[in-house]
């Protein structure tokens, strides 16, 4: 609640100049220099060209559906399993917690591999209504389409409007539904008239992030939308096959434009609906410990409905794994267990002496150089978010957030463009590959430690200054060692982030530079897939991720206090 | 060390919290700042240890102007409302952290943590973290911690609010008699005038961000400069009344029928309207006919307060606020609610304020 306070009480006593230098030095080198390869050159008469094409048109309006279709379940989904666990303890929440967060972290190719298992004409749903109802033909055909790709992105982005709704709800003040109870409001009425309107930050946050994820899809779409097309994919498909880098840079403009405008609307309302109604600093919601005696009324249909949510968010995931463990790829409950896809898995020659082993080295090298890295920009440009006034601060926070909203395969070959080629000169070097992952990394581990140093007590520092202690002293001595937790959940982000993505890693592979994701791609990526090795690496990669994200959701304790 | 504030300002967007301060306090002086909650009290505080820079003014120690000089080099120390114990370090890290910070040796850090425990009596604690702590070994912890290094002022902002009102009685003596034995100019913030009281040698009463009267502690109880102050130091009800005769001593004036002596050197006129300020505990019920010196009211309330009684009288004055100093008499008191009584007002320790 510190963060509530008055910004100014925090730039009072010095303005951090070399923390800011560095956050803006790190940003300029990471984001906005190749930035500016995407926007050198526009000219407006391109652009307009490029608005009254009637294809763009098409694939603008079909992607803007796409991500409202994807946005709206995910947040109804993510509602009451936001709720459950801001409200509800039991033993275990904190592993059930990071295990729900991990399709969030999974790779795209990873749910596409899901789908197959579940939805092909012999995946496991299909054959199981089948057998149920009598059928003749598979019931369910929704792969390659639009409807896949909703799909994905609501099992994917569940969890992430989950998280940001859990910390609404956890900030719910539970004096005033107390009070409300007391004035003899029903359980309805309290949360239509008192806690709705105090969970719109939330659900500002939520939805925006959803939609601009969605809205910015590639491999959803280029695995499993079939002749689905999204803006992003358009991007990719004009640099590398139709028409050159000028339309793909355009294109990617519009795209930022249109995302940049949304994000607005969506926060420029919650201040709107929100900022007239809070009351000073609000409280916690009072948690309860889970049991029997809940499953009865209005609570157990909430809580047996976030069961349901926990089963889909992770029916893929067991599939993925069960099907790593068996011959029969497509069965949920496989008769015979068996290591030999793990075997075969790191057996397999990819061609041009790339292994899986090796691909592994290269994930975690690259992986840990991001978290540290990103993690220690994050510190500096956190400080430099915190100690400025509160205007100040929310400009900075949603410049440092618009990577998030520019177009991947854009700024792939603006990373290229920048530092692929001589001078530099790392195409082909893994570290291209890291700078591209500590660009999307960056803004989710800055949100996690700007949110843990706003819940440092500034009376603390200010205690410290007067004692005598220097700026520098005090931000080692106090805060570091208060929010070191937070700092290390956050690491652990960026290295889970770093470990699934696939977008870089698969535009900057060169033979020998071929990341976890990019070889499970590759053995998916035939005319006759090869699902079970895929399995098994994906469930590597799915294991590592979830022992990342556990154990920074044990250090954090609770959640992982995403700001956003 | 002498301290001095001079035209202090300080507005955070549309609101003024500090306007135009000036004050001093000398060395080895106890000086409270009072004022009601959102006067500006712990800004003003905040603006003499560096922690906020004043939009205008500057604050000077010892005649050098320090306006500009950051906290951690005024040589101050600071306890806050909220104690600010860190929570990772032990309390002997806490009390020797500015010596840690100001780089003294492991061995002299040690010593004067050791010296100071024993001052605040939390000897053998050193190892504890502040939440193995009760709220009253916080509260020394902190000020030991504030008094670790070479500290020439000790700056308060409300140090007991957030104990228990047994605890409060204990600390305010011992913080009192610490400041006395080190002889630390100390400016001690807070909003209860008992407080206040016990521990200042001056006092500064604060209203809207503007300091309304400075002065002697004793003398701003005895002699407020104005109705505001005179209320909120205790004196509550307020009377207007007319002078009738003007003498060396005091006045005669006319409350309504009564006329009531009071002792006063203001530079007052026959005929002249002023104020009556009574503290509640110089109202005085009586049984029996209303006479010269007394008026009439209905007991509207009696309320028990544990170890006095507390009545509102409906007058032709208003309601009036009157203490008695004697639980026991709390049913006969009880007895008299809804009755009519006559009301004698105790005219040594009345407050005359000119009126309008």
């Amino acid at each position: 609640m510190y963060g509530e306070r008055d910004g100014e009480r925090r730039s009072l006593v010095l303005r951090p100049s070399l923390p800011l230098l560095v956050a803006v030095a790190f940003f300029f080198f990471l984001f906005v220099v190749p930035l500016s390869h995407v926007l050198a050159g526009a000219s407006a008469e391109e652009f307009l060209e490029l608005v009254k094409t009637p294809r763009i048109q098409r694939i603008v309006a079909d992607t803007f559906i796409q991500a409202i279709l994807s946005s709206i379940p995910s947040l109804l989904m993510a509602i009451p399993i936001a709720y459950f666990f801001a409200k509800y303890s039991f033993p275990g929440a904190t592993i059930i917690r990071a295990l729900f967060l991990v399709p969030f972290f999974t790779p795209a190719f990873a749910f596409a591999e899901a789908l197959f298992l579940l939805f092909d004409p012999q995946g496991a749903i299909n054959v199981i209504l089948m057998r149920t109802l009598n059928l003749q033909a598979p019931p369910i055909s929704i792969l390659y389409s639009m409807k896949a790709v909703v799909l994905a992105h609501v099992f994917y982005y569940t969890p992430l409007a989950a998280i940001l709704l859990e910390g609404g709800f956890s900030s719910v003040d539970q004096n005033l539904i107390d009070a409300a109870q007391i004035c003899g409001a029903s359980s309805r009425k309290t949360f239509r008239r008192i806690v709705a309107h105090q969970l719109v930050p939330a659900f500002a946050a939520a939805f925006a992030l959803v939609f601009v994820f969605s809205f910015l899809t590639f491999s959803t779409p280029l695995l499993v939308g079939g002749n689905f097309y999204t803006t992003e994919l358009e991007i990719y498909y004009y640099w590398s096959k139709l028409g050159g880098w000028p339309r793909a840079r355009t294109l990617s403009i519009l795209q930022l434009a249109f995302n940049l405008a949304f994000i607005s609307l969506v926060f420029w309302s919650r201040e709107r609906v929100f900022k007239a109604r809070t009351l000073g600093e609000v409280g916690q919601l009072r948690r309860e410990k889970l049991s029997l005696r809940l499953f009865r009324g209005g609570s157990g249909m909430i809580i047996v409905f976030a069961f349901i949510v926990l089963l889909f968010e992770l029916l893929p995931v067991y599939a993925i794994l069960v099907s790593s463990v068996t011959d029969e790829p497509f069965s949920l409950l496989p008769r015979k267990l068996t290591a030999n896809n793990f075997i075969d898995l790191f057996r397999y020659d990819f061609g041009g002496g790339v292994s899986f082993t090796g691909s592994i080295t290269l994930s975690v090298l690259i992986a840990g150089f991001v978290s540290l890295i990103t993690v220690a920009a994050s510190l500096a440009t956190a400080y430099g978010l915190v100690h400025s006034d509160r205007k100040g601060r929310s400009a900075l926070g949603a410049i440092t957030s618009m990577p998030l909203a520019v177009s991947s395969t854009a700024m792939a070959l603006a990373l290229y463009a920048s530092y692929g080629v001589p001078p530099l000169g790392l195409y082909g070097r893994w570290e291209l590959i890291a700078l591209a992952h500590m660009l999307y990394a960056f803004p989710l581990t800055t949100r996690i430690i700007e949110s843990a140093l706003l819940k440092v007590n500034p009376d603390l520092v200010d205690a410290s200054l007067t004692l005598g202690a220097s700026r520098a002293y005090t931000f080692f001595a106090v805060e570091i060692p208060i929010i070191g937790k937070n700092v290390f959940a956050a690491s652990l982000i960026a290295f889970s982030s770093s470990l699934s993505e696939f977008t870089f890693s698969y535009v900057f592979s060169v033979a020998g530079i071929q990341t976890m994701p990019v070889l499970v791609t590759r053995l998916l990526d035939r005319t006759i897939p090869l699902l079970d090795l895929a399995s098994a690496g994906t469930s590597i990669i799915l294991a590592m991720i979830f022992l990342a994200v556990a154990a920074s959701a044990i250090v954090a304790k609770r959640g992982l206090g995403l700001a956003l | 060390m002498k301290v001095e504030a001079i035209g202090l300002s300080k507005r955070f967007g549309e609101v003024v919290a500090v306007d135009d301060a000036s004050f001093s306090a000398e060395s080895s002086e106890v000086l409270a700042i009072l004022g009601p909650s959102g006067c500006g009290k712990t800004t003003l505080l905040r603006l003499i240890a560096g922690l906020i820079r004043p939009d205008r003014g500057v604050v000077k120690f010892d005649e050098v102007n320090v306006t500009d000089t950051p906290p951690q080099n005024r040589g101050i120390g600071f306890v806050f409302q909220s104690l600010t114990l860190f929570p990772n370090l032990t309390v002997e890290e806490n009390i020797g952290f500015s010596l840690d910070a100001k780089g003294w040796s492991y061995d002299s850090i040690r010593a004067r943590v050791r010296e100071l425990l024993e001052l605040v009596r939390l000897e053998g604690l050193e190892t504890r973290y502040p939440r193995e702590l009760s709220g009253g070994q916080q509260q020394r912890v902190a000020i030991a911690r504030a008094l670790a290094a070479e500290t020439r002022l000790l700056l308060l902002d409300e140090p007991l609010a957030s104990l228990d009102v047994a605890l409060r009685g204990d600390l305010l003596v011992e913080v009192k008699n610490l400041q006395e034995s080190l002889g630390i100019t100390t400016i001690y913030v807070t909003h209860d005038q008992s407080e206040a009281f016990a521990v200042s040698d001056k006092i500064a009463v604060m209203f809207d961000g503007k300091i309304e009267a400075i002065g002697d502690t004793f003398q701003i109880y005895m002699d407020p400069p104005t109705e505001k102050v005179a209320k909120f130091v205790g004196a509550t009800n307020s009377l207007t009344g007319i002078v009738k005769t003007v003498g060396e001593e005091g006045a005669s004036v006319g409350l309504g029928d009564t006329v009531l002596n009071v002792p006063t050197k203001l530079k007052i006129r026959n005929g002249q309207r002023i104020k009556v300020l009574v503290r509640p505990e110089s109202l005085l019920i009586e049984d029996g006919a209303p006479s010269d010196s007394t008026f009439q009211g209905k007991v509207e309330n009696v309320l028990f307060r544990g170890d006095r009684v507390q009545l509102r009288v409906d007058t032709e004055f208003g309601l009036l606020e009157s203490v008695v100093r004697d639980p026991s008499r709390y049913t006969e008191f009880l007895g008299k609610r809804g009755r009519k009584v006559s009301v004698k007002i105790d005219s040594r320790s009345v407050i005359v304020i000119p009126g309008e």
